[in-house]
């Protein structure tokens, strides 16, 4: 056992800003576990991909860790019940999503107000447990990515067949947010052990755990935890320290900063031969390998000024946001608004009966002075620092301009797509113009006009295919009418010689009929001429 | 004066055997580049929904892309609606005109439903459906493929126990537009 | 070789057709709205103005000096600038008809710019013999491309731009052209 190197990246990033942290008084608390709640609201969707399909009837009794909705399709995750209780709904539900739009959701009822969990067993022998064992177990666990875009994590292990290489996203860089940061301060060997796993998994023969140099007590934390692992183990891994800027924790961002290399446009990290995943999934992981639990719950921060205790907690998925900002005591009457994830990337929310998803990595519920609104969008000067700061070297002011008159292919040409909506640009903006929103309207209707085309070239096939049908159809008729006037040609023509003979026939009648009235009237005349 | 009228004359051959010569190459231009239909049809039926619902007057959305090549007014479509007509216009370098004030645009995308409990099986909707969008037979239940119907409403009227109902097409939380920012930026004249 | 190359560059950057000499302002105008059309604009003039560069040459040299005709010149280079347009036009329709049509009226108007009668009377004025001729439709046509595709790019981008409503559209359009021109003429002293 060595002492391990940390290795301080190099390499600079595109762009990015320095941001005011605000990550204290929640970062210099433990994590908290949460209450358990009365009333869990868990939705169908809480990942990318399709729609898990619900399992289970209003009325049904469930355990903890019962699966309740499985997964359909390639890319979805199954969801399962996180308390004891009953099922007393699968209705629409308001969610914690930007549009606050309604989804189908399955609301349990809790019945036991005590959770009891299972002593892990020592993740070394579930090291030995073959890829495809572990493989199938993150499956059936319903984890996805715990870093904010909720990714099924073993669709993306399918899909990077071809990395080699483990990046541990610990580079927790959005200002209030420091759930990893107490992650691997307070769970620091779950959190090497759940690497290893995935890395098995994975097939992967390197990690690299990445993260921030503001975190040195986490830095620590991991390092203790590497220099306890046997020697070959150690071979296996590195931790990495980057400089802290906005937004180092990108997945593409670290990279560069790690390898010196651009994921390309349109890729993803498979390309440099990286599978990168976050702490937070990590311990997920861990979880579910040593303690067959299945994605249950995620650390959520729950900060602000208007929370008394702010902190990480430890908190059931389908939570209400309600539920979990009264267990750190929020204070109603100065709260003005709660931010769903951080300052930079979050969004507000309408509806506090929202509940908290595998998304949800953080609840700011913030005073009105906290986080003021955003002052009139003013005329674009031109001055070029959204350009400075962006991380993925696009052009905002031009996506600026081809979003608000609506030239979408221009935008779509411009690599509007590769933009993460950091929402630097909008932070620098001195005409406080709010850019990323104009880039999520300009996706959106890309995305509608692209559906509504693949509609219409459908429309248009299924409209030539009934023209073909029904003209098929007319030139069948005409060729059975055509047919059957040969045929009755023919028939003519063949009795032909039937035909003479009863028209024969039927002349020799007329004319024995026209000879006896002949007879009749000479006979007639006859009589009459008669005294 | 014997002298300018040659020299008038020898201008003038000059001129028409310049300028026949020139036409027979017109001429022989004109055949070889002959033009077989119009390419730009194609063009004005790509923008076109495809809906077929005849609302603009002619049967099916390629009639329609003919006429416009013809010279017809390209605000007759009320599916494709606003969108629509900029992008004929920008298409064909002319004017963009509103929607004709005969035609309604909906407020939504709708599709149709069968009341299945009503239908008697007669095939007069599948007949007259243009992109073959309902399913059935004779005296068998016929149903709507969701999917495939454009939301063309030609199937109502020939229903005689008028079972089918339009239902407008709800958008899932997935497929949720997001709002244009307001860009009103007041401008002074100066 | 080395005047051919100077007369080249000095047609298409120091006596530029439109900023320069402002000849052919029409389709300069009419087709700068967007760069695709810009681009097939130019390619359509290059090709009449160096054809018909060539053609006007061949005809008053071979037809109207020795039959002493030089009175015809003017007409005659019309009739040969129409047939060519005429010509383009045609073979376009075919072969490109989206551009055919995006162009519409501005292709036959190729006719009545003036940088192409402008060409074929400035070669007899200058006395360029024919491959000077040629060369010199060519640059004129390379110097007309060049500013359509350049004030195209600009009028695109200030088409979205918050331009006051009394500027919008020519107004701002030839404001531009202008300040062009005058960045044109830093050129003066070139060679």
């Amino acid at each position: 056992m060595n002492q391990m190197n940390v290795i301080n990246t190099t390499h600079s990033i595109h762009g990015g800003l320095h941001l005011d942290e605000k990550k204290a008084p929640a970062c210099n608390v433990a994590i908290q576990e949460g209450e358990i709640p009365d009333v869990v609201v868990l939705p169908l969707n809480m990942h990318a991909g399709r729609d898990a399909v619900a399992i289970v009837e209003v009325g049904e009794n469930l355990y903890r860790g019962q699966i309740i909705a499985e997964a359909e399709g390639q890319i979805s995750a199954n969801i399962h019940s996180p308390v004891n209780g009953k099922v007393v709904a699968i209705e629409p539900r308001p969610m914690s999503s930007r549009s606050g739009l309604p989804e189908m959701a399955i609301v349990i009822q809790t019945t036991d107000t005590e959770i009891v969990r299972e002593t892990p067993c020592d993740w070394i022998e579930a090291l030995t447990e073959s890829p495809e064992v572990i493989a199938q177990s993150i499956e059936a666990a319903g984890i996805v990515g715990l870093g904010g875009a909720g990714f099924p994590t073993a669709s993306k292990i399918a899909a990077s067949a071809n990395a080699r290489k483990l990046l541990i996203n610990g580079a927790e860089c959005e200002p209030y947010i420091c759930c990893d940061d107490r992650t691997m301060r307070d769970y620091a060997e779950q959190v090497i052990g759940g690497a290893f796993l995935l890395a098995k998994a994975a097939a992967c023969d390197f990690i690299e755990v990445a993260t921030e140099d503001n975190k040195p007590e986490a830095i620590d934390a991991i390092k203790d935890v590497l220099n306890t692992l046997p020697e070959h183990m150690q071979r296996r891994i590195q931790l990495y320290v980057c400089p802290t800027k906005y937004p180092m924790g990108g997945e593409r961002q670290l990279l560069e900063a790690i390898t010196g290399q651009q994921v390309p446009s349109n890729t993803y990290p498979v390309e440099l031969g990286y599978l990168v995943h976050n702490i937070g999934t990590a311990l997920a992981v861990y979880n579910c390998m040593t303690r067959s639990e299945p994605l249950l719950s995620r650390m959520v921060t729950l900060t602000g000024e208007a929370i008394r205790r702010p902190g990480v907690y430890h908190l059931l998925l389908g939570t209400t946001v309600k539920d979990a900002i009264a267990m750190a005591g929020v204070d109603e009457t100065i709260l003005a608004q709660v931010i769903h994830g951080g300052p930079m990337m979050g969004y507000p929310l309408q509806n506090l009966d929202a509940p908290v998803t595998k998304i949800t990595n953080c609840l700011i519920a913030a005073t009105a002075d906290e986080i003021p609104p955003l002052p009139e969008e003013q005329p674009c000067i031109r001055c070029g620092q959204c350009v400075d700061v962006c991380p993925a070297t696009l052009l905002p002011q031009q996506l600026y301009w081809f979003a608000r008159s609506e030239e979408f292919e221009k935008a779509a040409s411009f690599k509007i797509h590769d933009c993460i909506e950091c929402g630097l640009c909008s932070y620098v903006c001195p005409s406080h113009i709010p850019l990323v929103d104009y880039y999520r309207y300009a996706k959106s209707e890309i995305k509608q006009l692209d559906q509504a085309r693949i509609k219409s070239e459908r429309s248009k096939v299924k409209f030539d295919a009934r023209n073909d049908r029904l003209e098929q159809e007319r030139l069948e008729k005409e060729r059975i009418k055509a047919e059957k006037a040969k045929q009755r040609a023919a028939n003519k023509a063949a009795n032909k010689d039937k035909n003479d003979a009863v028209a024969a026939a039927l002349a020799r009648v007329k004319a024995k009929k026209a000879q006896t009235q002949q007879s009749n009237d000479a006979d007639n005349t006859s009589e009459d001429s008669k005294p | 004066m014997f002298e300018q009228l040659i020299q008038l004359l020898i201008s003038l051959i000059a001129i028409v055997a310049v300028a026949s010569a020139f036409g027979a190459l017109l001429g022989w231009t004109a055949i070889r580049f002959k033009l077989n239909g119009d390419p730009i049809v194609e063009k004005i039926d790509e923008i076109l929904p495809q809906t077929q619902c005849g609302q603009c007057g002619h049967p099916g959305c390629r009639p329609y892309a003919e006429a416009i090549a013809k010279g017809e007014e390209i605000n007759k479509c009320p599916p494709g609606g606003e969108a629509g007509i900029k992008a004929l216009a920008e298409l064909l370098g002319r004017e963009v005109i509103p929607l004709n004030a005969e035609l309604e645009e909906k407020e939504t995308e709708t599709v149709v439903i069968i009341r299945e409990p009503d239908c008697i099986g007669c095939t007069k909707c599948i007949q007259a459906c243009p992109v073959d969008a309902i399913v059935g037979t004779a005296k068998m239940m016929h149903t709507v493929i969701l999917d495939d119907c454009t939301g063309c409403d030609l199937c109502i009227p020939p229903c005689p126990v008028d079972c089918i109902d339009v239902v407008p097409l709800e958008t899932a939380a997935k497929d949720w537009q997001v709002p244009k920012p307001s860009d009103m930026i007041p401008v002074r004249m100066v | 070789m080395a005047d051919y190359l100077l007369l080249f560059v000095a047609t298409v950057l120091v006596n530029n057709f439109v900023l320069v000499k402002f000849l052919g302002l029409c389709p300069f105008l009419g087709v700068s709205t967007k760069v695709d059309a810009a681009v097939g604009m130019s390619f359509a003039t290059t090709f009449v103005l160096t054809l018909a560069s060539a053609l006007s040459y061949l005809i008053n040299e071979w037809l109207l000096v020795p039959l002493d005709l030089q009175f015809l010149q003017t007409l005659s280079f019309i009739l040969i600038i129409a047939v060519v347009v005429q010509f383009t036009e045609m073979v376009m329709h075919k072969t490109a008809p989206v551009l055919h049509k995006v162009l519409g009226i501005f292709l036959p108007l190729i006719t009545t710019n003036c940088a192409v009668l402008g060409v074929a009377l400035l070669n007899i004025n200058e006395s360029h013999n024919f491959i000077e001729s040629v060369i010199f439709g060519f640059a004129a046509a390379v110097g007309f491309s060049l500013v359509l595709v350049l004030f195209a790019g600009m009028r695109e981008r200030i088409d979205v731009a918050d331009v006051p409503v009394a500027f919008k559209g020519a107004s701002i359009g030839l404001i531009t052209a202008g300040l062009m021109s005058l960045a044109f003429m830093g050129f003066t002293g070139l060679i």
